[in-house]
């Protein structure tokens, strides 16, 4: 009678003291077990009008997690999420990354309006995003406190952009015309100030490009006293649609088109801007470009390297927190504020400022021939 | 003036497709007394076959054959494919809903529009996909046309309103001078006395939605070569807006759709123009809100009397 009562308390025990020192082990190997199965998130446009940039983005950071693992002896993987640059898309992407518990960070959203969307979301899951596109200033100011971008912001966009046209195009008067996004009313409003304070007359127009789809009408208002269409559109196809409908009308206004480095199809010409170098045209960046070429093709622009750059970045501070054996989203972060990465893709060391921006960043203007050609302009 | 010209060109060229979008919903409403919420889907997909015949042919850049022959190709395989859609709509989602309440049959076009664009989308994906008429004929369509300042028209804009005349022409020919259109009018004034008078009228109604969807076939193909894109979501907007021309003109009244169609274009055209393309979809659907308290039975069409 009493061996039955013993041996099952005594069984009890040895199976309870059991379960706790595999607990305790597993607590051990939580941080390399969680590391072996982590992954990073990229969320942009994958599908829809922005698909051109984010299928390049795309190419890149898939190039650049293979490589990392490789290099690095690590298993990194990429979770894929589909925006379509659609704020609510964006917030249902951002959903199912937090409740991801393998994610601990996300290269991307494509577009300020996303990161929006998404900040609070991000914030609250502690999620750390680093974006290469999204350019609105105001994403700094605290508000989305594990944000992160390696490209400049609007406030230096927009004066590099209207210095340029003040000083080299020499307009008298500007059509502005704006998507009514949260990157190109800002950035609008910005360069209609400055270019205004110098005395050029600017009409300001605003499309919707959801709805819209035909641009004749918006077209035949720019009369031929207009020296200068500055499009800030999100996305490729709409501005090359809109150039093809102005030859169409036999308009022949030069147009500037700011962000569509790479996609800039306009049988006219024109200029286009970018918030990072062609690395095609610098000499330093040869064999990174014969590497690129031979891992995604030859047919990419200025939004690949930045993204490889921001996954770069981004792997970087997760594989320094896992080995300091703390793989949380928090020591991501943290460790994204001290990035310090030497002979960066885009030319000479990068780090961050204390608000998530890139140090001693620069946009570059460049005049595009009918035949496609770019040149940066001086 | 140089922008009113300019916008009356405008409104011309999107009020042809209107009003082309416009008499398939009139037609199918002339027999049923239904709303074919489909419609606008048939539009999209017709976009769709004009691509898909392009490509097949060599792209835009070097189309394998002369662009007029290669044009007249897209517009037929278009008018044909979603012809045959059309009825295919009209068997499914209508014809086994015939004698159920009036309900039913709308609901069911509704499901087989999210059918329809949910399938394009699965099978093309959900990018634009671009007509590049700029290539097709190295920039002559777009380049040649009309020049008389301050008129002036693509070679383009005027191939689509031409079309658009003579389908719209044809289309009344047919229905004023052929046995089969006086059939189509017969079912429409009287559905059991037409049956009564050895009029097979399922075949009355298909035949109406396959014109019908012939049409809007070729407003999609039109859409794709005068704006360049088309998309899998294109169809919802403009099926709206064909529904509001129909609307305007006289829902069940041919000549009233075209008129429509037309009127639609051109308001929306001037919107764009002197005001703002920003409330350009707002101004249209107030338009149809007050037609439909105002003169519900449109411009051209008659006001219904209810027999007690």
């Amino acid at each position: 009678m009493r061996a039955k009562v013993v041996f099952p308390v005594v069984a009890s025990l040895i199976i309870a003291a059991a379960a706790m020192t595999l607990a305790a082990q597993a607590g051990t190997t939580t941080s390399t077990a969680a590391c072996t199965s982590s992954s990073i998130g990229f969320m942009t446009a994958l599908t829809g009008a922005g698909a051109p940039f984010g299928q390049e983005q795309l190419k890149f950071v898939k190039l650049e997690v293979s490589q990392f693992n490789k290099q690095h002896k690590t298993h990194y993987r990429l979770v894929e999420g589909d925006t379509k640059f659609d704020p609510a898309q964006a917030s249902t992407i951002a959903q199912q990354f937090a409740s991801n518990k393998s994610i601990l960070g996300v290269v991307g959203p494509g577009g300020s309006s996303e990161v929006i969307a998404i900040g609070k979301i991000m914030t609250k899951a502690n999620l750390g995003m680093l974006s290469s596109s999204a350019t609105a200033a105001a994403l700094t100011n605290g508000t989305y406190p594990t944000f992160f971008r390696d490209v400049p912001n609007d406030d230096v966009e927009a004066p590099t952009e209207a210095s340029f046209i003040v000083n080299k195009l020499k307009p008298k008067k500007v059509v502005i015309i704006d998507d009514q996004s949260a990157y190109s009313v800002p950035l609008s409003d910005k360069v209609q100030k400055i270019l205004t304070s110098k005395g050029i007359s600017v009409d300001r127009e605003s499309v919707n490009l959801q709805n819209t789809t035909d641009y004749s009408s918006l077209i035949s208002k720019i009369g031929n006293d207009v020296d200068l269409v500055y499009l800030v559109w999100l996305t490729a196809g709409p501005p090359n649609q809109f150039g093809q409908q102005m030859q169409e009308q036999g308009k022949k206004t030069t147009i500037f088109i700011p962000g569509l480095y790479g996609q800039f199809k306009l049988p006219q010409g024109g200029y286009t801007s970018s918030f990072a170098p062609d690395i095609h045209l610098l000499p330093s960046r040869a064999a990174l470009v014969a590497a690129f070429n031979k891992a995604v093709g030859s047919s990419w622009g200025s939004y690949g390297p930045p993204t490889y750059g921001a996954t770069q970045i981004l792997l970087n501070a997760v594989n320094a927190a896992c080995a300091a054996g703390k793989a949380t989203r928090a020591a991501v972060v943290a460790k994204l504020h001290r990035t310090k990465i030497k002979n960066w893709v885009l030319g000479g060391t990068f780090s961050f400022t204390a608000h998530g921006e890139p140090k001693n960043a620069s946009f570059y203007v460049f005049k595009v021939s009918p035949d496609g050609k770019y040149t940066p302009v001086p | 003036m140089d922008l009113f010209v300019q916008e009356a060109v405008n409104g011309l060229t999107l009020g042809s497709m209107y009003a082309l979008i416009a008499l398939g919903y009139s037609l199918v409403y002339g027999v049923l007394r239904l709303l074919n919420f489909a419609h606008g889907d048939v539009f999209m997909i017709g976009g769709f076959i004009g691509y898909g015949v392009m490509t097949a042919a060599g792209g835009p850049a070097a189309p394998v054959m002369p662009v007029a022959l290669l044009l007249v190709l897209m517009f037929l395989a278009a008018m044909i494919g979603c012809g045959i859609i059309g009825v295919g709509i009209e068997r499914v989602a209508f014809r086994p809903l015939r004698n159920a309440p009036r309900i039913a049959p709308l609901i069911s076009s509704l499901g087989l529009s999210f059918f329809l664009s949910a399938s394009i989308q699965l099978h093309f994906g959900a990018d634009f996909r671009n007509y590049n008429t700029f290539e097709l004929g190295n920039g002559a369509l777009l380049l040649k046309g009309i020049h008389l300042p301050p008129l002036r028209v693509s070679l383009i804009r005027c191939i689509v309103v031409a079309s658009a005349v003579v389908l719209m022409a044809a289309l009344s020919l047919l229905i004023k001078r052929t046995h089969w259109g006086k059939a189509l009018r017969a079912t429409a004034a009287d559905t059991e006395a037409a049956a009564m008078m050895g009029i097979d009228v399922d075949r009355v109604i298909a035949r109406a939605f396959f014109i019908g969807s012939a049409l809007a076939g070729a407003a999609g193909v039109m859409i794709g070569l005068v704006f360049f894109q088309i998309s899998s979501s294109m169809g919802f907007v403009a099926g709206l807006k064909g529904f509001t021309a129909a609307i305007i003109g006289g829902i069940g009244s041919i000549p009233g759709a075209m008129l429509g169609g037309m009127l639609l274009g051109l308001s929306e055209s001037f919107v764009s123009g002197y005001l703002t393309s920003t409330f350009e979809l707002l101004i249209i659907f107030c338009v149809l809100i007050a037609f439909m308290i105002l003169r519900p039975h449109g411009l051209l069409g008659s006001a219904a009397l209810q027999r007690v």
